[in-house]
């Protein structure tokens, strides 16, 4: 295998699954009372690795700025690293639960496709003739559907970055490590290259690119298929949240909900032209998802996953801020329990909320380019 | 069970309803897309029609089949559905409802134009539409489940096949290897700036890969209807150029202030910055361009061909104007067996054409043949140009080819009246053949006085062919036109000197 291309894959476990598994163990950890599955945790962790990265690499690049690639690199890594140190033990419990699906799984293949359902909450209601028949047909589309995404999927990493926004967002991602800084003007010219960086855009996804550059650079590399292929993995981790979510009801749900998705064209569009979009649309859809949780259960680890991934959403498209904002005003309003209990938990949803996602527009409003204002 | 069954019924009656909105949805922008392409610049420009405004923008969530599919519509039953029975909900469904209305609302006012803004919530659309009406079915017999989950399979399935084309489309741009099409571009970009050890810009047409694959300085122009954005990117800020400006002007400050000499452009865009089309029509000549239609345009000296016109000569006038020998009244069939060089060159219908005479001024009028026909009338006047023949060619690549005509119209058949319906399609065009053909036209609206209408075209290296003409189209059988005074004239590249 070419050199670059194993420097590619090394970020990709690095970013992608191992801070990602940092975060999975963390909140495994911290949900005591296993209100949520952890094979649900683990898989809507799988995204947080790379929006972790770029939200640490925004607040360094933004209070320590002009530092080498490898202070930067080192610092992320430092922080996921201690994070699987010290919630080490939480990490078998994802492999346990694993091994446990696979095992149900295998157990449902072997007795004639009988209870063929993920993680199914009401096994009883599948117990029928044509519901076997319909979960049999389902599972085999929809093993069919993930292979033909995953195959489209690799072919597309071919593709260049030439849609106006994606190359945007690169040429954002190229300058904040060629500044190896984040400033905040009125009117951000960039005299070398002629660029102004006047956009709406928010700096996650950029960032992505940055992180790229900050490690290639230290490999001696230079490319930007780790930035490409992140549009893919966004693309199937929304695809695999919603076929488990769908699953849990029952597989010919999952079907129908798989291929309304990828048959639509702007879905496929997404997988062959990158953009931004699988990757915001990722942490708006599981946002989603706790703030349910968060309503109907009442329990702080909703709440705090609400707020870690309304607040990724944000960081990711101004509409997640909106849409975020809209979530905790139903929080205040509907959430059954004492009205200053909601106060507070609004209040720490909010500050959690600018910190993760909301400081740059914050700052860009008050400092830069007036953003909502203009 | 009663009340579950009634329920049932209703949000089938809800869903019929709806089902029938989208069917009219989709046949009447069926209809409307089949005649005009673009419905996102239709939008983005603000030139929709109210009907896909409404359909394909606001409610593009729901209603935009060709781009969410055949299911998303169904979240339109279910939140009317979810709206009467409020009351019976649990606080968490109706916070659910809250927050799905109010992205929706936001979706559709704020990012109408574009249909990445309604993708937003998209997914999260589907899996509730899904989860709601499992929810409903969850306590029916499994015929009921069985018959449900088959017609919803069954729409998603037409889904796939009915965009089968569009997915073969996209696979098909796909290079593999990563890098840009034709990577030339960036390239010659780059070799013009070495060439120019850096002291050259390029006017930069809102491109951003300029600056992520090519190295080179650049300044961007915008034009965003909805931001109000619009100008040159400087360092001093954002310059509406061609604000109390003239082209002319605005193209001397670019070349002079600003130090621009190249211009980036996406050629399929380009209809939608008619101001950077005029400079590059009057000031520049093509210096690259690849198959995803990026074009680099040189900046030259900013030239108007029609201006001067006034100082030459036609350069094929005699035969051109002069009807001499022609009956006063023929048909266009007939027409064509008379050697002129004004040729019948595409005829649908009948015409009549008549020669008269005004103030010693010879014209033809042209006008349907059957007053009582209403099917599709169309008809093109053309004189050619070629290579080897009587007329050749008398321009050189580069040089301007502009023909001049004058022209009246009316709309109650000879008559002087001009009514107030549906106009005809009239047009006057210069298309020259190098490879391809490549069309310049110019849109008439003629009233019943004369109106003069000059159109103009660069002719390109290796054109052979040259045609230019008149395309008429009436819309009813009482419309009719009247040209006159011929001329085309070669203006060469170097009277700009």
């Amino acid at each position: 295998m070419h050199y670059r291309y194993i420097v590619y894959l090394f970020e990709f476990m690095l970013t992608n699954i191992l801070f990602s598994l940092a975060w999975g163990s963390l909140f495994t950890a911290l949900d005591g009372k296993k209100s949520c599955s952890r094979f649900e945790i683990y898989l809507f962790s799988l995204g947080l690795g790379p929006a972790f990265t770029t939200m640490f690499l925004y607040y360094m690049l933004l209070l320590m700025p002009r530092r080498s690639s490898l202070f930067y690199f080192s610092a992320v890594c430092c922080i996921h690293l201690a994070l699987l140190v010290v919630f080490r033990k939480s990490l078998p419990l994802l492999f346990e639960e694993l091994r446990g699906g696979i095992k149900a799984f295998a157990g449902a293949v072997r007795s004639n496709c009988t209870e063929i359902c993920f993680f199914n909450e009401d096994r009883h209601t599948v117990r029928c003739d044509y519901q076997k028949l319909m979960n049999i047909f389902a599972f085999v589309f929809i093993t069919l559907c993930v292979l033909f995404l995953l195959y489209v999927g690799f072919i597309a990493i071919g593709n260049p970055l030439l849609g106006h926004d994606i190359s945007a967002y690169g040429v954002r991602g190229n300058l904040y490590f060629s500044n190896r800084a984040i400033t905040y003007t009125q009117y951000p010219f960039d005299p070398a290259t002629g660029y102004v960086n006047y956009s709406r855009h928010a700096p996650s996804f950029p960032l992505l690119l940055t992180w790229e550059r900050i490690t290639e650079e230290l490999f001696g590399v230079n490319g930007d298929v780790f930035f490409r292929i992140i549009c893919i993995y966004y693309f199937m981790l929304i695809v695999s949240a919603q076929v488990h979510f769908l699953s849990k009801r029952n597989l010919v749900l999952a079907f129908i909900g798989i291929l309304a998705l990828v048959s639509s064209t702007i879905f496929f569009r997404k997988v062959v032209y990158f953009h931004v979009d699988t990757y915001r649309i990722f942490f708006l859809s599981v946002s989603f998802i706790f703030f349910v949780r968060s309503i109907r259960k009442g329990d702080n680890l909703s709440l705090l996953l609400f707020t870690v991934f309304a607040g990724f959403s944000a960081f990711a498209h101004s509409l997640g801020l909106f849409i975020a904002l809209f979530c905790i005003l139903a929080i205040l309003f509907i959430m059954k329990s004492g009205f200053f209990e909601r106060l507070g938990k609004v209040a720490a949803v909010t500050a959690g909320l600018i910190l993760i996602g909301g400081t740059h527009y914050v700052i860009d409003t008050f400092l830069g380019t007036g953003w909502i204002f203009r | 069970m009663k009340g579950r069954n009634r329920e049932l019924y209703v949000f089938l009656l809800i869903g019929a309803v709806t089902a029938a909105c989208v069917l009219v949805s989709v046949l009447v922008i069926g209809i409307a897309s089949a005649s005009k392409n673009g419905g996102f610049y239709y939008s983005y420009r603000g030139i929709d029609t109210p009907l896909r405004l409404l359909f394909h923008g606001y409610l593009g969530l729901f209603f935009r089949i060709n781009t969410f599919g055949f299911l998303s519509w169904i979240a339109v039953p279910c939140l009317i559905y979810i709206f009467f029975t409020l009351r019976r909900r649990a606080s968490w469904e109706i916070a659910v409802a809250a927050v799905y209305f109010l992205s929706v609302l936001v979706v559709g006012i704020k990012g109408f134009y574009n249909a990445r803004y309604a993708f937003s919530i998209f997914p999260l659309s589907v899996t509730l539409v899904l989860l709601f009406i499992h929810d409903l079915i969850r306590e029916k017999t499994v015929q009921v489940r069985a018959a449900v989950y088959l017609a919803l399979s069954l729409i998603v399935i037409v889904n796939v096949f009915a965009n089968v084309p569009q997915y073969r489309k996209y696979l098909s741009t796909i290079t593999g290897d990563g890098s840009p099409i034709n990577r030339g571009i960036y390239d010659f970009i780059n070799g013009v700036n070495r060439k120019a050890s850096g002291n050259v810009n390029f006017l930069v047409i809102n491109q951003p890969d300029f600056y992520y694959y090519s190295g080179a300085r650049g300044y961007t122009y915008k034009d965003n209807v909805f931001t109000g954005v619009r100008g040159l990117y400087t360092e001093e800020g954002i310059l509406d150029i061609f604000s109390g400006r003239t082209a002319e002007e605005a193209f001397g400050i670019m070349k002079e202030k600003y130090n621009i000499g190249y211009i980036y452009i996406n050629e399929r865009k380009r209809q939608n910055f008619h101001e950077i089309d005029d400079i590059i029509r009057h000031g520049c000549s093509l210096v690259f361009s690849d198959e995803s239609s990026m074009s680099v345009y040189r900046m030259e000296d900013y030239f108007d061909p029609v201006k001067e016109i006034e100082s030459l000569e036609p350069v094929y006038t005699d035969d051109f104007s002069a009807w001499t020998g022609l009956p006063a009244h023929m048909t266009a069939s007939e027409y064509r067996e008379f050697d002129f060089p004004l040729k019948v060159s595409g005829i649908r219908g009948e015409f009549d054409i008549t020669l008269k005479q005004e103030n010693g001024d010879r014209y033809l009028v042209i006008s349907p043949h059957e007053l009582s026909d209403t099917s599709e009338r169309v008809l093109q006047f053309t004189y050619s140009f070629e290579k080897g023949e009587d007329r050749a060619i008398q321009a050189k690549s580069g040089d301007f080819f502009v023909t001049s005509i004058a022209m009246r119209q009316w709309t109650q058949g000879d008559g002087k009246e001009q009514g107030d319906g549906e106009k005809a399609e009239l047009s006057v065009f210069i298309q020259d053949f190098s490879g391809n053909w490549e069309r310049e036209s110019l849109a008439a609206d003629p009233k019943a006085d004369w109106n003069n209408y000059v159109v103009y075209k660069r002719i390109r290296a290796g054109s052979e062919t040259v045609i230019t003409g008149i395309y008429f189209v009436p819309v009813d059988p009482y419309q009719s036109i009247g040209i006159r005074e011929p001329a085309v004239y070669v203006v060469p590249t170097d009277a700009r000197k």
